[in-house]
């Protein structure tokens, strides 16, 4: 059949989304097609276009993705027709190493994320003679995708699938590098760098997690309102007002914890997180920057002496299959703020427009929303 | 009025458009989408309400559009006087008296130059106009003709539009347009320009810019988001700020305008433009040095930090805002609260275990059949009434939608069902100072000293009056508030609003440990919209009762009436504040509907009853509530 999708040809400072009509193949054996309802617009599919995640193009962007299934290979048994489902930009498997073993957001079937290939190593989508990916093996910048069964999680069907869609990528992501990577705690001082689609959930998590002060940093007086409003007890707008802050609010201790979820993550903020933290604390890296460059530049001696942590955190360390669930049962119950991180809705023609405003700094959360 | 502008011209072509879209684009600030709109709905025969609060630029607006389509413009100002004669014309007495109804002898209003010779007909303030005089327009709008007596029928040229002005937040001397002629007209909306646009105006206007533009724009629309201010300044205030602390600045050779300065232009720009919403305590003038003290406070922090200039950034809440607890939340503050509270929701799963109903009322999701919920209504009122309460809390945002209008209707009709024919309590009384009612003849006689009556004033007349009563519904909104407790305040909220109508000062509060002012006295919002605020209102923790009586007090007291009560929808065990026995002052009655069983709710509940002068009822269901009410308070 026919889809309409938004495709990343080419990488380059000026690349954009090219809207395009492609072949969509029957779903096969483990595989089903998903009528997309709603798309977040993540920072993770620019980087698509400017080059930063080098990814094999062509590229259907769009892996934060909910929607209804409409059909079902032979061997599906976790989901029917008509199930409402939110999808894990990170398929699970269940059986790997990682997945076994309680770090389902490290599954191997991860490995062909990039590469938009099917686990199998299939394309579905097909256009100008050529297979095309999608991004994160889901593709959610399409009217329909077909993607594994092991990327998808069935919710309930009362649930506004424009507001569960964020939770299939920035929410837990955010909440999660609060909750489970940096393990924040009650009475901890958090410093989150970058109020974005994660910072800003990964203020939601300090704040769940008992945080006493949380301190959102952002240049953009937008963003730090949204900040406060959503429970950081501060925000300023750079770095070293952080560490002046910082410094103030705990006589010179320093913060317990501190999370880059930055929209390019560079040396400079990743120095400014590792000085901002106590003896013993430790920086949680969540941001993503241009994949060749070195984009930690510290001091080990002073990572020896103070006994500091820097780590990495791929979706917030969150499991995919249990945390997408919970975020919605956090939501259902008022914890979880969804309503109020989705800034604008745009339809799938807008695209670009929707980039521009996330580089603009307008958005908290642009979401497509699909009239089909 | 005006005199009619001079010849009409013709059906204006395609150009005008473009042509009118550029003037707009240098003439008027912001507005171009709604210039657009107004321009189209004029070249395709649309007639147009234009409606925005004042100072948004609807004259400017339309002046613009008017001169560039090359019509003539009458302008006829809205207000009470405007009689139907005023707008259509009047046959000269004079003229009538010398050679009968002819014609030459009718003087031309308005209404018909403007149709006869195809004109815009402005009409300004529409809502001030009456009724009668709005319905002349009528066939004009829809037919393109009106019928004058004595004079026959006079047809429009095609070329004839309306436009209405009106600001729809003007609650002095407004009436509401019928649903005849807003069916008739386009509507646009206008609303404030951004803070970029209020600049470029005053900048405009007053030839000035810079700090004291600044200053003068946000002063002007903080006055708007102020949380006791109802209806802020327009852009005049910041014009008539930056024009008067200039001068004052001139005169009192100032190089920089001082705080003193500018408080002083402030003043008198803003203070007497504002309106402060009922019951705030502080004067205008007390309420604009505040916001004008706090831009001042952020410029000087901005200037510290050596920010570049513009508006200053929002600063950090900062540390040590800890909730505070018996708080009365009104206006502004109480939806936020309402809006803040209501975030919990209920997924179909847990509907479906707490309600029998469930599955037959809401087969699907998305879906409410009405029919099912009336038809469980007739079985089990109590059920379906918890049922629609928890509905309108569901998950599912369309079902939520849904379950709210109905639960606005259902519980409006739940709430009317204890009305008695009678309607208040109202007797024949002696009616000083009227001219109206029946002579009562025996004490006239008795005033006058046996004799006749020798002047007016020793007339007595005697006519009905009602007592003029304020009644305060308290609504006990702590601990489990689910299902049927919800609906029982949603129903006795719409009795007691119900009872508005009948001349009842009404006003509606919901407590915890804090207390939410839902309606106050003298308000016109309808029994729907309280009960979509009842049904918004969250279980909390504490009861204070204390504070719910001491803010019913302070609500009453602003009713301007003879007896005030104050009703309580209780279980009536407080588990915070002080002893209600000793927050009884300023209620002339407080009566108690007791929500529960247990002995010591009954006993407190009673004994509150007794020492505040009213009746305590216990009630178990939606269905006894409004006769409990009437039978309480006689209102409903």
């Amino acid at each position: 059949m026919k889809t309409k999708a938004a495709v990343c040809w080419e990488t380059g400072p000026d690349a954009r989304w090219e809207l395009e009509e492609l072949e969509l193949d029957p779903p096969g054996e483990h595989e089903l097609r998903i009528r997309w309802v709603a798309s977040g617009l993540c920072h993770s599919d620019e980087h698509l276009t400017t080059g930063d995640l080098p990814a094999r193009l062509p590229m259907v962007g769009g892996h934060e993705g909910a929607g209804i299934v409409e059909e079902v290979g032979a061997s599906v048994t976790k989901v029917r027709p008509g199930d409402h489902v939110v999808c894990s930009f990170l398929p699970v498997c269940g059986t790997c190493r990682w997945c076994s073993t309680g770090q389902s957001n490290l599954c191997d079937l991860g490995a062909t994320l990039l590469q938009g290939s099917l686990p199998g190593g299939e394309f579905r989508f097909h256009a100008r003679g050529q297979d095309l990916g999608g991004m994160c093996m889901l593709g959610t910048f399409s009217e329909r995708s077909v993607v594994s069964e092991y990327s998808v999680v069935k919710v309930d069907d009362d649930l506004p699938l424009d507001r569960a869609v964020l939770v299939g990528c920035g929410v837990p992501t955010g909440w999660g590098s609060s909750v489970y990577a940096a393990r924040v705690g009650p009475g901890d001082t958090v410093v989150i760098y970058g109020i974005g689609g994660v910072g800003i959930n990964a203020v939601q998590g300090a704040r769940h997690a008992g945080a006493a002060n949380i301190v959102a940093v952002d240049p953009l007086p937008n963003k730090r309102e949204k900040a406060e409003e959503l429970g950081a007890t501060h925000s300023v707008a750079t770095g070293e007002e952080a560490q002046e802050l910082v410094t103030r609010l705990t006589n010179g201790v320093l913060a317990d914890r501190s999370i880059v979820t930055v929209g390019v993550v560079d040396a400079v903020v990743v120095e400014q997180a590792f000085n901002v933290i106590r003896k013993g604390g430790s920086v949680t890296i969540v941001g993503l920057g241009p994949i060749a460059e070195k984009t930690i530049q510290l001091s080990g001696t002073m990572l020896t002496l103070f006994q500091k942590t820097v780590q990495g955190s791929m979706f917030g360390s969150s499991n995919p299959m249990y945390d997408i669930r919970k975020m919605l049962e956090l939501y259902r119950v008022g914890q979880v703020k969804l309503d109020e991180l989705c800034s604008a809705t745009y339809s799938l023609d807008d695209i670009n427009q929707g980039y521009q405003d996330l580089r603009d700094g307008k958005n908290i959360r642009g979401v497509i929303v699909y009239d089909s | 009025m005006s005199d009619p502008a001079p010849a009409p011209a013709p059906e204006p072509d395609g150009s005008g458009p473009p042509r009118l879209l550029e003037r707009i684009a240098t003439d008027i600030v912001g507005l171009r989408r709604q210039a657009e709109v107004l321009a189209v709905a004029l070249t395709s025969g649309r007639h147009v309400v234009l409606e925005g609060p004042p100072g948004t630029g609807k004259s400017t607006l339309l002046r613009v559009v008017a001169e560039e389509t090359g019509r003539g413009v009458v302008f006829v100002e809205g207000n009470a006087e405007l009689t139907p004669a005023r707008v259509v014309g009047y046959h000269d007495p004079a003229a009538v008296l010398q050679s009968g109804y002819r014609p030459e002898s009718f003087v031309e209003g308005p209404l018909l130059t403007a149709m006869r010779q195809g004109m815009l007909l402005y009409l300004e303030e529409m809502n001030r106009v009456p009724e009668e005089t709005l319905n002349v327009l009528i066939t004009a709008l829809a037919e393109g003709e009106i019928h004058v007596s004595r004079l026959g029928r006079v047809r429009a040229d095609p070329g004839f539009r309306l436009i209405a002005a009106m600001n729809p937040f003007d609650a002095v001397g407004t009436a509401r347009i019928g649903q005849a002629i807003y069916d008739r007209m386009c509507r646009i909306a206008i609303g404030y320009q951004d803070e970029a646009g209020e600049r470029t105006i005053t900048e405009r206007v007053t030839g000035d810019r810079g700090r004291l533009v600044r200053l003068a724009v946000a002063l002007g629309r903080a006055t708007r988001d102020h949380p006791e201010v109802r209806t802020g300044a327009s852009v005049r205030g910041p014009i008539d700020m930056v024009h008067i602390a200039r001068g004052l600045c001139g005169l009192r050779g100032e190089e920089r305008a001082g705080r003193d300065t500018l408080l002083d232009a402030a003043l008198a720009a803003f203070s007497g433009r504002i309106r402060l919403e009922e019951g705030v305590d502080r004067t205008p003038e007390e309420v604009v040095t505040e916001i004008l003290d706090r831009l001042l406070a952020a410029e000087a922090e901005a200037e510290a930090d050596e920010e570049p200039s513009g508006a200053p950034p929002p600063r950090g809440r900062g540390a040590g805002q800890a909730p505070s607890h018996g708080r009365v939340l009104e206006g502004r503050d109480a939806r936020a609260a309402l809006r803040e509270s209501g975030r919990r929701t209920l997924a179909r799963r847990e509907l479906e275990t707490a309600h029998a109903g469930f599955a037959e009322v809401s087969p699907g999701v998305g879906r409410l059949d009405e029919a099912a919920l009336e038809r469980l209504l007739d079985r089990d009122p109590d059920g379906a009434a918890a049922l629609l309460c928890d509905l309108a809390a569901a998950t599912d945002v369309e079902l939520r939608r849904q379950a709210r209008r109905l639960a606005a209707r259902v519980f409006v009709r739940l709430g009317r069902a204890g009305r008695p024919a009678r309607r208040g309590m109202r007797r024949i009384v002696p009616l000083p100072g009227r001219p109206d009612g029946d002579l009562d003849l025996d004490r006239t006689l008795e005033r006058a000293g046996g004799g006749l009556p020798r002047s007016a004033d020793e007339l007595v007349l005697r006519g009905w009056a009602g007592p003029r009563r304020a009644l305060c519904l308290l609504l006990d909104h702590s601990g489990s508030m689910r299902g049927q407790a919800v609906a029982m305040a949603a129903t006795a909220a719409a009795a007691v609003v119900l009872a508005a109508g009948d001349g009842v000062d009404c006003c509606v509060v919901a407590f915890h440990r804090d207390a939410l002012v839902l309606r106050p006295p003298g308000s016109a919002r309808p029994p729907g919209r309280v009960v979509e605020d009842v049904l918004s209102v969250r279980a909390r923790g504490s009861t204070d009762l204390a504070l719910a009586l001491r803010t019913a007090a302070r609500q009453l007291a602003r009713a301007a009436a003879d007896e005030r009560a104050a009703v309580l929808l209780s279980d009536c065990l407080p588990t915070a504040g002080g002893d209600p026995l000793a927050a009884l002052a300023g209620i002339d009655r407080v009566h108690v509907l007791g929500t529960s069983g247990l002995d010591d709710s009954v006993r407190a509940g009673t004994a509150l009853a007794r020492r505040g002068g009213g009746r305590y009822r216990r009630v178990e269901g939606v269905a006894e509530l409004a006769a409990a009410l009437t039978d309480l308070v006689g209102v409903t």
